[in-house]
């Protein structure tokens, strides 16, 4: 019994060994160094210590970290020289130097605990991806949101362009989609969005960054004008013409002119298209572009011919397609096609006169006849008469006073046949005048009172001598006032503004006006008054109609900008004024002048800005005139600085901020020229104000015991700390011989530099008692002739027991 | 050995043989932790960038970090596990340091723009300089000359110019050594040795005719060699606390000079301790040889040669302001007792246009009792860019330990003759302050504020103070001192020929009977400076012209009893030409003197008969000087 007890008690043990055994065996983590972290949880058996470790040694693989598939990227990237573990400060190092394992599930794996200052004090200029401005203070999660599948934070991948990813790409209003327009510091900075940067990173005239040039006066035209909201990214899918990118919308949408580009017509350079179109419209000549000469339907407007219900038809050539209602001659001209071709008888430059060949018709139109109204001749009381001529002579002659009506005119003094040709007086058919050259000559000669020059040599008699007797002219004298005879000048352009005297601005025969000097006073007899607008530069060139286009010349306009002048050339929306002449003279050239005429006065460097780099839209709203409304905050302050730019930087330049020490007795000079700033600008500090008190950084340096002045420089000079300026002549002692070159501190050994005892024996009382004998009774140095100032010896006296002169 | 015996044996071996070998490899891992923290520690010892840039207004402190985030390592149990990791996670997230040594500690900065072509210009790290130590440095030798002549008062009377010139050399090296073999190390050494000749006194003279002190006719400290130790000192730099030890001064704590150990310990970013120990040397001292004399008592009485120093206080920084406060006590061993100050010093701004600014040291516990010993207030009005106003007050009152005062002066001569009826200048140390308020406007005129006017209003006071002879039986009372001093000045900075244009007059008056500094005087100058050669050098050319006029109507000077009567009574003009010239040789090298020459013109003024009412003037030789200084520098 006792033995099987034995028996017993020994399986008992050995069952418990086993036990024991198997369970240390099972039990790996009590085994080995520490749980690994989450991460690699899935690693955490004694079957995958060699995928870390090398052949079951403490030695960790790098190339086994970085063959493992979630590092495959980092690993990558360092052999590109990439990024964070590629810097020299990483690079060479072992991953478990920073990423320690074996410390439990829950332990940082990022090995944050490796970096001093931990995440916030990471040196994120190591990744190869600098910090400036906002996003130095910038939370780490505000970019790196992305985790890996273990749920731990990630920090490679993160998109670089601001504005794609998840960082800014909800925060930019512009739409863009293109990978290079999400470049967001091409424009703004890293400390704010608005003000953008000044001088950007972004080319309207480059087709990489945008499709559309600035061209004309779009170079006026601020962005968001075109870009409302900030959105740069045209609606359209397609945007390469004006009418498809959203900023001008077609009117013609559905019309023939919808399909074409709005170049055709349209000018970037022109002000107003509106204005171009009616006057002449150089940018689209319909006889060169198209089979179609205009002649006379220049004054129609476009849409005149090619109306809306044309859609994107054409119009037919044929005027008789468009002028079949305008025929009014049934069908009494069927010979010519039918409809009748208008072309027969109307050429396209007008209705009228006519293009009808009348020598068709036997009757050759030559001369004046060549130029006379149909009606003239063709006398029927009705359209339907017109070709009746049955009253002017019988079967195909027509006799000359059938229509001149001879009979009256000279009292039937003549036949028909002696109308011209031989022994006639007219020189031929259709001509009046007559060829008796001297009845022009007594009346209109050069010596006559008003002879026939210019324009009036070819005018035939009967248009000023208007008297008719019957149907006879009678050449009853006329005045020769140009408009008192309404038949001869018709003042329908002045509409008698200015007076009757014609020949006042006109000479006889000559329409232009050569003798009017809009500088001049007007002749007298005229109604007008001396010109108070002096013609100058361009306007010298222009046409009267170009500013008097209603021809009213009295109380015309004289502001630049009002209608009828410059009132459509105004880019500045007349916000500005009407005034141009402020800034603007007839040569074009531009006076305004900054400083006089704004509040701001403009210098330095703002001398070779653009006006558009401050004042983006052409009604030149005032910018803030703090340095900041058009310069953002430098990273380099990080905001250390505040905004008043000025304090510091001057306009002369940016970088010379040399003004700032170049004030009051601080300016910098000498030795204090070449050190560097934190010598006295110790963390970056300012100074302003104290700086001249040089005792702020010289305290250390002050061998007077404290007892001067702290303001060093009134006896020392900033280029060097010796030799000192000082003079002891200055302070109520002047000092002679050798005292002269005494060090200070042979004197003034009590820490008293204002106050003290001149007299020779406060200082040397020592010599005469170490000298002793008679010289033990002695209180002055010079009263017993013995010694002066200027030297101990000879012992010569001196009248004066002082050290002061 | 029984059954029994056996499996109990072989049972408690095998319970226990797991825990053996999962003690020894804790035992391993405790020994691999502490390789890799040493492994860590030496990686960490790489430079790190110590003034990172920084953003105060939206750092939160540490401490609040520290305390608002939840103990990482919670989940793993364990309180004092907790505590260790909460002082880790505190180190971890050490705040970004302020950088107060003055010496821009942190290598790694980017190229200042401003400071580019300076030259004593601390050096960035290189890749190659990174991994190792960063030695920059540069050594300086200067020297001057002084001469002057000017003419006899007469047959054995000697001449009023003086005899000797003055001249000395010195040599001055400063070097750094930041991230010793690329550690947290830091090392600086900045010594200066100046040797001056010490001329026979009188050329010649027979024995015993001359003074009993040598003659120091040298400038410096006391007119002797040399040999200074400016700054030597080791540094560490932890993550919040930094080291350093050596000759050092605490420029935040009245710039404090010591010989010994100094911790900062920085708090927040906005908020770094300071505290500091050792020993003081003499202030003011220049030399080893001067540091540490044989100290007296006002008794002049032995005192020891040293003097022990501490302080503690704090330099803080927010948005718009920065400064520092703490307290110094100086501690002599013997002979006096301990001084205790106070120091505050601060910078505030408000908004763009005014800065305040304020220095302040109080004796709060001295043998000579509490007092201000120095006051700087002032403010700086800059309403727009072209026009600023300044005022300030300031006080400055003699600032040492009388032990260390006392070792420089004499045994007082109460008990040989008469000695004791005299004022003794070198008997006794005496604090007397002095206060001034000054007011000042500067205004830029012309495009880009080419011109700028500069004036300046002060009012000087020194209080009455009373002489008393050696034996104590007479006081002699110097008046209360005062005056107004007047200033303006025009400069025109982009002048013809790119010349920089200046012209500043000055003027003192005195107020009372007696003038501040007993004199009255009317300064003009009038100077021209260029740059050279594109900026690697500059010169500056001046000429000016002084006239003085003392207070005293005339010397009265004829007993041991007249002090008060006998400061000077002259009316004096100095005419000075000269200018100043620096060169950049090339990047490494820098030459830089200066040459000035002086004609000094004096009329002195007499006065005796019995009611001392006549006055005699009488105008001396006039006395030429010139002096010369020259300095060649080298970097490395």
């Amino acid at each position: 019994m006792r033995d099987m007890t034995r028996v017993w008690i020994a399986l008992v043990a050995m069952g418990l060994l086993v036990c024991a055994r198997s369970a240390r065996a099972d039990d790996f983590f009590s085994t080995s160094p520490g749980q690994l972290a989450g991460s690699h949880g899935s690693l955490d058996d004694q079957n995958h210590c060699n995928d870390c470790h090398v052949d079951n040694t403490r030695e960790v693989s790098k190339q086994k970290c970085l063959n493992c598939h979630d590092h495959q990227d980092l690993g990558a990237r360092i052999n590109a020289g990439k990024g964070f573990h590629a810097s020299a400060t990483v690079r060479g190092k072992a991953c478990e130097s920073c990423h320690h394992e074996h410390k439990g599930r829950g332990y940082d794996l990022m090995g944050w605990k490796s970096v001093t200052g931990g995440k916030t004090g990471f040196d994120h200029d190591l990744t190869g991806w600098k910090l400036n401005g906002k996003h130095a203070a910038t939370d780490c999660d505000k970019c790196h949101k992305t985790k890996n599948k273990q749920g731990l934070q990630t920090f490679m991948g993160t998109d670089r362009l601001c504005g794609s990813g998840g960082c800014h790409a909800n925060d930019q209003p512009h739409k863009f989609q293109r990978k290079e327009m999400l470049a967001c510091e091409r424009c703004h900075t890293e400390s704010v969005w608005k003000p953008e940067k000044r001088v950007k990173q972004f080319d309207h005239d480059d087709r990489k960054d945008a499709a559309m040039p600035i061209l004309g006066s779009h170079a006026d035209v601020a962005c968001s004008k075109c870009h409302p909201k900030a959105v740069f990214n045209l609606p359209a899918a397609k945007p390469d013409g004006c009418g498809n990118s959203g900023c001008h919308q077609s009117t013609h949408d559905g019309h023939l002119f919808g399909q074409r580009d709005c170049e055709w017509c349209h000018s970037p350079t022109f002000k107003s298209f509106a204005q171009k179109y009616n006057a002449d419209m150089p940018f689209f000549n319909h006889s060169e572009r198209t089979r179609f000469d205009l002649g006379a339907h220049k004054k129609l407007k476009c849409y005149d011919c090619h109306t809306k219900a044309l859609g994107l038809a054409k119009p037919v050539g044929a005027c008789e397609q468009c002028h079949a209602k305008d025929n009014k001659h049934q069908d009494r001209f069927k010979a010519y096609g039918s409809p009748p071709r208008c072309g027969t008888c109307h050429p396209t430059t007008a209705w009228k006169p006519t293009a009808f060949r009348h020598a068709s018709t036997g009757f050759v139109l030559e001369a004046k006849h060549a130029s006379a109204a149909c009606r003239s001749c063709h006398r029927g009381k009705g359209p339907a008469d017109f070709e009746n001529l049955s009253a002017l002579g019988t079967g195909k002659n027509i006799d000359c006073m059938g229509c001149h009506e001879h009979k009256n005119v000279h009292e039937r003094k003549f036949s028909n046949g002696q109308c011209f040709g031989a022994g006639g007086c007219h020189t031929q058919p259709g001509n009046p005048n007559t060829n008796d050259a001297a009845m022009v000559k007594v009346y209109h000669g050069p010596t006559s009172k008003f002879p026939l020059v210019k324009g009036h040599k070819d005018v035939p008699c009967a248009e000023c001598h208007t008297g008719r007797k019957g149907n006879k002219t009678t050449f009853e004298k006329i005045p020769a006032d140009c408009s008192t005879n309404k038949a001869c000048h018709e003042d329908s352009l002045h509409k008698g503004t200015l007076g009757k005297v014609c020949t006042a601005c006109h000479s006889p025969g000559i329409w232009d006006a050569l003798r009017f000097d809009h500088n001049e006073p007007f002749p007298e007899g005229s109604q007008g008054q001396v010109s108070s607008f002096v013609l100058k530069g361009a306007h010298k060139d222009n046409k009267c109609e170009s500013c008097h286009p209603t021809r009213q010349y009295v109380e015309a306009n004289i502001n630049c900008a009002d209608a009828g002048c410059h009132e459509d050339d105004d880019a500045h929306k007349g916000r500005l004024g009407k005034q141009c002449e402020k800034c603007h003279v007839e040569t074009g050239d531009n006076t305004f002048n900054h400083n006089t005429m704004s509040s701001f006065r403009i210098d330095g460097g703002h001398m070779k800005v653009r006006c558009t780099d401050c004042h983006p839209s052409v009604t030149f709203k005032p910018r803030p005139k703090t340095c900041f409304g058009c310069h953002p905050e430098p990273a380099v302050h990080k905001g250390q600085y505040g905004t008043g730019c000025e304090q510091c930087h001057s306009t002369r330049t940016w970088e010379d901020i040399k003004p700032l020490h170049d004030v009051g007795d601080f300016s910098l000079k000498g030795a204090h020229n070449n050190i560097a700033c934190e010598r006295c600008h110790r963390d970056n500090r300012p100074l302003a104000g104290s700086g001249n008190l040089c005792i702020n950084c010289h305290r250390q340096d002050d061998i007077h015991s404290n007892a001067l002045s702290p303001r060093c420089g009134e006896c020392h000079t900033q280029w060097s700390f010796a030799p000192a300026k000082f003079d002891h002549s200055r302070v109520g002692c002047n000092l002679t011989g050798v005292h002269r070159t005494v060090a200070c501190f042979d004197c003034h050994r009590n820490g008293n530099f204002s106050a003290m005892s001149p007299q020779c024996a406060s200082c040397h009382i020592d010599d005469a008692i170490n000298h002793g004998g008679t010289h033990l009774g002695y209180t002055t140095c010079t009263g017993a002739g013995c010694h002066n100032p200027n030297a101990w010896a000879p012992q010569t006296g001196f009248p004066r027991e002082s050290v002061c002169r | 050995m029984s059954l029994t015996k056996a499996l109990a044996i072989a049972l408690a071996v095998g319970l226990l043989a797991p825990h053996a070998a999962w003690a020894k490899k804790k035992a391993d891992k405790k020994e691999a932790e502490v390789d890799e923290e040493e492994d860590e520690s030496a990686e960490d010892e790489k430079p790190r960038k110590a003034s990172k840039d920084a953003d105060e207004g939206e750092e939160e402190p540490a401490d609040e970090e520290a305390s608002d985030e939840p103990a990482e390592d919670e989940e793993e149990g364990g309180g004092t596990k907790v505590k260790d990791k909460t002082k880790a996670k505190s180190e971890d997230e050490a705040p970004i340091k302020q950088d107060l040594s003055g010496h821009d500690l942190g290598t790694s900065k980017k190229e200042n723009l401003f400071e580019k072509d300076r030259f004593f210009v601390d050096k960035v790290d290189t890749e190659k300089t990174e991994k190792g130590t960063l030695v920059q440095g540069s050594i300086a030798s200067s020297s001057l000359f002084f001469t002057e002549s000017g003419g006899s008062y007469g047959t054995g009377q000697g001449d009023n110019s003086s005899r000797f010139n003055r001249y000395y050399t010195e040599l001055r090296l400063q070097t750094d050594f930041r991230h010793i073999g690329a550690s947290r190390w830091d090392a600086r050494i900045d010594a200066r040795a100046r040797l001056v000749p010490t001329p026979e006194e009188c050329g010649g003279c027979a024995v015993g005719t001359s003074s009993t002190d040598p003659n120091h006719i040298q400038s410096g400290f006391n007119g002797k060699n040399e040999y200074d130790i400016r700054e030597l000192w080791l540094f560490h730099s932890g993550k919040r606390t930094d080291v350093f030890f050596g000759r050092q001064f605490v420029a935040d704590l009245g710039a404090v000079k010591f010989d010994g150990l100094r911790i900062d310990y920085a708090s927040s970013r906005k908020l770094t301790f300071i505290g500091f120990a050792g020993l003081y040397p003499v202030k003011g001292s220049r030399s080893l040889t001067t540091d540490y004399v044989p100290l007296k008592t006002n008794e002049l009485a032995s005192a020891g040669k040293f003097v022990g120093s501490a302080g503690f206080g704090g330099a803080y920084r927010t948005m718009n302001a920065y400064g520092s406060i703490g307290g110094v006590g100086l501690v002599p061993f013997a002979g006096e007792s301990p001084r205790i100050f106070a120091t505050s010093q601060g910078y505030y701004r408000s908004g763009a246009t005014l800065d305040i600014y304020h220095f302040v040291l109080v004796d709060l516990v001295s043998s000579v009792g509490a007092a201000i010993t120095n006051l700087s207030a002032g403010l700086n009005y800059k309403p727009g860019p072209r026009l600023r106003l300044t005022a300030n007050f300031n006080r400055v009152d003699v600032d040492t330990l009388n032990v260390q005062a006392n070792a420089f002066l004499n045994n007082a001569q109460t008990d040989q003759g008469a000695a004791g009826s005299v004022v003794q200048n070198e008997t006794y140390f005496r604090r007397l302050a002095t206060n001034v308020a000054r007011a000042g406007v500067s205004a830029g005129l012309g495009q880009l504020q080419r011109f700028e006017v500069s004036i300046q209003g002060a009012y000087r006071q020194r209080p009455a103070v009373a002489l008393d002879t050696a034996n104590g039986m007479m006081t002699l009372t110097l008046d209360e001192a005062k005056g107004i001093d007047l200033y303006a000045a025009i400069t025109d900075r982009r002048s013809i020929a790119d010349l920089r244009l200046g012209l500043d007059v000055s003027r003192s008056i005195g107020l009372g009977d007696v003038a501040f500094q007993r004199s009255e005087v009317f300064a003009g100058r009038v100077s021209a400076a260029r740059e050279l050669a594109n900026g690697h050098g500059e010169w500056e050319a001046e000429v000016s012209y002084a006239t003085t006029k003392d207070s005293a109507k005339g010397i009265v000077c004829n007993g041991p009893n007249q002090a008060n009567t006998c400061f000077g009574a002259s009316e004096g003009a100095i005419l000075s030409i000269g200018g100043n010239l620096f060169y950049r040789i090339n990047r490494d090298w820098m030459a830089m003197g200066s040459l000035f020459l002086s004609r000094q013109t004096l009329t002195h003024a007499d006065v005796s008969g019995a009611m001392n009412e006549i006055v005699t003037k009488t105008k001396d030789p006039t006395v030429s000087g010139l002096i010369g200084f020259a300095r060649i520098a080298y970097r490395f």
